[in-house]
This record gives structure tokens, sequence and C-alpha cells, in this order.
């Protein structure tokens, strides 16, 4: 790797650092995890990183390892994941609109499952359609469809309080 | 649903991560790199090396050269009775702490290094090397952002390994001891960056069983790749390298160089370097690549082969020699992608042989 792509990449690298983080933050509800999969997201990169450059988009491509560094995540993870199903504090005890208070949404969004909370933040954050978060999560539309319901049905807490936005 | 989005992007706005560890990930990628290449030659076909000179003990092969003024202190310590579960060893470069962990015992397949190097790699089943090595060794690299950058190599040993004596090129000897961890023995140990490892012995409780002088890289300061042992009174083979080819993709220069040594045969394509041990006779087949690249092998009646790349036009590579051996390589261009076929053929045109890409 030549000086200047080093540059290149470190530029690149602390320029889009918290992004990175922050999509891993909102898929794997944990700033820890969030930020060793980023670092492996641009590990990887950097690995090939000429190659990377030649594709015009480094965001892109970092973006899709993020995402596919945590499907391997809640993959290997599946069954310490179904353990949370039973969650310790019933979202419908709290009185704070889970969807418009920062803190009560990422409380929230911890709550779920991993492709529940990897479904919510594609298709309600990065705002890729319904076939493309399929095809980033490896599953089918059918399965986005119904994990997205589940998920925005578990974030209202509520349902009187979420009426409407949602839909 | 926009409100959504709106609050989903001022819940995760206000996400504040550390400092991004960009020469940790750069050192991480360097790995990754060299980790890809080993799966990548994991089929490749081998290459003789029959150059060879004599040389009488590996004693001679440890001459090492002075010691570095400002040498950098290195140790390797054993689990003691107090140590984590899983503890392989750990030590020091320079004020670094460093330890290599097996993360999940059970499985035998995650290795974590740190403190200051968080890293981790599930490699599988760690009881034993391949059939015939003493010793399967893989790496990482880190380090703080201002202090010591360094590798941690760790792996399994065969069973009659009794210890293992590393040598670096600053004079300094560490000695990392087999650990028995659910069944493995598993050595692990630490260089700085910069300090390449001149040499690997690993011994039995009678003698020596072989030696391993890895190939460093033309810079010398990344992991080392150790592609072949030698057997105690084993001619050791001469280094010889040439570049196999050379030209633009996409506008931008590259050279593939082949290093034939005591380390096997090492292919270097811009920042990537793969190793291979010489134990087969010479065949025409591709044998490594990346992303950015193809190579290969060459038997001796190839004059030039036509390589095709997936997503690409065919392309004329020239079979080059290095010593007694063939090579050839391409680099690819954005379009390209690794895979494809290759067909060979000797200085009359004629078809001697053809393969897939890898």
């Amino acid at each position: 790797m030549s000086a200047v792509s080093d540059e290149e990449f470190r530029e690149f690298m602390r320029g889009r650092w918290p992004a990175m983080v922050r999509l891993a933050y909102g898929l794997t509800g944990d700033l820890g995890h969030a930020e060793d999969v980023a670092q492996g997201a641009f590990a990887r990169a950097y690995a090939s990183w000429e190659r990377v450059m030649r594709t015009g988009d480094p965001d892109a491509y970092v973006r899709r390892i993020v995402i596919n560094e945590n499907n391997s995540r809640f993959r290997k993870r599946r069954v310490a994941e179904r353990l949370v199903d039973a969650v310790p504090e019933p979202p419908g005890q709290s009185h704070v609109d889970p969807l418009s208070d920062s803190e009560a949404l990422l409380k929230a969004l911890r709550r779920l499952g991993p492709r529940q909370r990897a479904v919510i933040v594609l298709r309600f954050w990065m705002d890729m359609s319904e076939a493309e978060t399929a095809a980033a999560l490896n599953c089918s539309v059918g399965t986005v469809k119904s994990q997205a319901s589940r998920a925005l049905a578990a974030l209202r807490g509520s349902a009187e309080l979420m009426e409407g936005e949602l839909q | 649903m926009s409100d959504l989005h709106e609050n989903l992007s001022t819940a995760l706005g206000a996400v504040e991560p550390g400092a991004a560890p960009v020469e940790a990930a750069m050192l991480a990628g360097k790995q990754i790199r060299n980790r890809r290449r080993a799966g990548l030659l994991a089929g490749a076909v081998a290459v003789v090396v029959a150059a060879v000179v004599a040389v009488p003990a590996f004693a001679r092969q440890e001459a090492l050269p002075a010691p570095a003024t400002s040498r950098i202190r290195v140790t390797v310590n054993p689990p003691g009775p107090h140590s984590p579960a899983g503890l392989i060893a750990s030590g020091v470069v320079g004020n670094q702490r460093w330890d290599v962990v097996v993360q999940s015992p059970r499985s035998k397949s995650c290795m974590v290094t740190g403190i200051n190097l968080t890293f981790v790699n599930c490699t599988g089943d760690l009881t034993q090397p391949d059939a015939g090595d003493p010793i399967a060794l893989n790496g990482a690299g880190g380090g703080p952002a201002n202090g010591t950058q360094y590798f941690v190599s760790y792996g399994p040993v065969a069973k009659d390994v009794a210890s293992v004596r590393v040598v670096l090129a600053d004079g300094t000897v560490l000695n990392p001891r087999p650990t028995a961890i659910d069944g493995a023995r598993l050595v692990a140990f630490a260089t700085p960056e910069g300090v390449p490892v001149e040499s690997l012995t690993v011994y039995s409780r009678t003698g020596e069983i072989a030696t391993s002088i890895p190939f460093n890289g033309p810079d010398g300061d990344g992991l080392p790749s150790f592609g072949q042992w030698l057997r105690p009174g084993q001619a050791v083979p001469a280094r010889l390298s040439g570049t196999i080819a050379s030209g633009t993709a996409d506008g931008k220069p590259w050279r593939a160089t082949v290093y034939l040594g005591p380390w096997g045969a090492c292919v270097v394509i811009g920042p990537d370097t793969a190793c291979f041990s010489p134990t087969q006779h010479p065949a025409t087949a591709a044998a490594g690549g990346s992303p950015s690249d193809e190579w290969g092998t060459a038997a001796q009646s190839v004059s030039y082969l036509i390589v095709t790349p997936k997503g690409g036009t065919p392309t004329r590579v020239g079979a080059t020699a290095v010593g007694p051996e063939k090579f050839w390589a391409i680099q690819l261009t954005k379009n390209e992608q690794m895979g494809g076929h290759f067909t060979a053929y000797n200085a009359a045109g004629q078809q001697v042989a053809s393969g897939s890409l890898l």
C-alpha cells in the first residue's frame, strides 16, 4: 500500500468513523460492539483499499461490510439473543413516547431482537426499500415485512401513543 | 414514517463514538490480507524450488545482525496459577502488555488478543497443525495510536513439540512454551513492528524437529509468513527474486515479484504477499490472488497463457522464469472479478494446460 493510499484511507476513516459507528450502534444496540463492528469493517476496507477506491463509493462499501459483519454477529449469537425475548421492563409501563424521545428510542431499540433492530435501522433510518433490506439481511421481503411490523409494535410500547404515526 | 426517520437520526446522532482507531484498523487490515492469502493458498499447487545451497547447520542461519542500540523489550510468559482461563501466553512489547486468550475453549475456535490490541479471530479447530507441519501460526497486528505497534502470532503445535525458539532480527530470543487448553497445545508470542522474525525452531524432547525462516516482505515490517519447514541437515533453498509481470490497470502501475528462498516461494503484488511450500512438482495452475489480482505457476513448457477473469476479456500473459520455476500474474481492472479460467500454450501455440482461476 502506498503512502498516498494510506493517507487517503486515514482521512476517509477519520471522516466516516462516527457515521459507521452510529449505523453499527443502531444494528447492534451496544456501543462497544458497534465500535468493534465498525473497526472490523474499516479493517476489511483497508485490506482491499485500492480495490475499494476503484468502486468510486468507499462509503457504500464500508456500510455494506458493517451490515454484513452484524449479520454474522447475530448469526453467531442467535441463542443468546433469543434469551432477550423476555423483556425485563415491559415497554408498556413507560409513559415516555419511545419514538420521540432519543433515550427512550435507543432503549427500545436495544430491547428488540437483532433482526428486528436491523430491519428498523435499515428500513426506517437508512431508507432502504423492503427489497433492499431483504437483500442486505439475506432474508425474504416477507420476513422484512413481518419483522418490521413486530418491531414497530414493540417500539410503540403502548399502541395508542403512536397510533397512525407508523402506518 | 418520516417522524421515525427523524427520531432515529436524532437518537443515533447523539451517540458519540470514541476516536477513530485508524492505525489499529490498518494493522488489522494487513492481517486480514495475510489471512486471505493463506486461505487462497490452501489449494495452491506447490512449486519445487530446486536451487539449493548446502548449509551444515541452522546455527549459521541464526548468525544475527548486531543488536540495535535501542532494542525494544519483548517478553513472553506462560500462564501462571492465577491466570484467566484460556490464556495461552502474555508479555510485553516495549511498554505495552499483550496477551492471547482462547475465548471459547470448548470449541477452541476464537482467539482474542489484547490489551491494546482488540482482535478476535475465529479459526476453527486448533487442536493440530496440518499434517507435516510442527506448528501452524496465524497472526494479528495492532497497538495504541501513539505507542509501539506490534504483531501477535499464535497457533497450535504438533504433539511432539516440547519447546519453541523464536529469534528476532535484533537478536532477541523468545521461548514461548506450549500451553495445553482443552486438548489443544498452543503457543503465542509478540514482535514489535519493524523487528522481523529471523527464524523459528521447534524442538522435541530429544532435539530439533524443524526450522522455518519466514518471509517478512520487501519492507520487512509485517507479519512473518512461515511458508516452509526445513528439517535438520536439509539443504536450504537459495534466495532468488525476479519481476514476473508489470503494467498498468485502470491507469495505475502495478508489478508482481517472486521471492524464492528458505521460506518457499512468495509472490508480492502491490500490498499483497502470498507464500507457499515447494513440496510438489511444478504444474500449471492458478495458485493465488486477491480482489485485485490473479497469479499462478507454469510448467517449463508453457510460453504464455490466455487468462479470462470473471467479467473481463481474454488477456495474453507471459510465463516468466524466476530461477528454475515459471510464474504468471495479471492485475484485475475495476470491471473484473476473481474467478474465471485460463488456457496455457507452448511456444508453438499448442494448448498444454487449462484450468480455473481462484
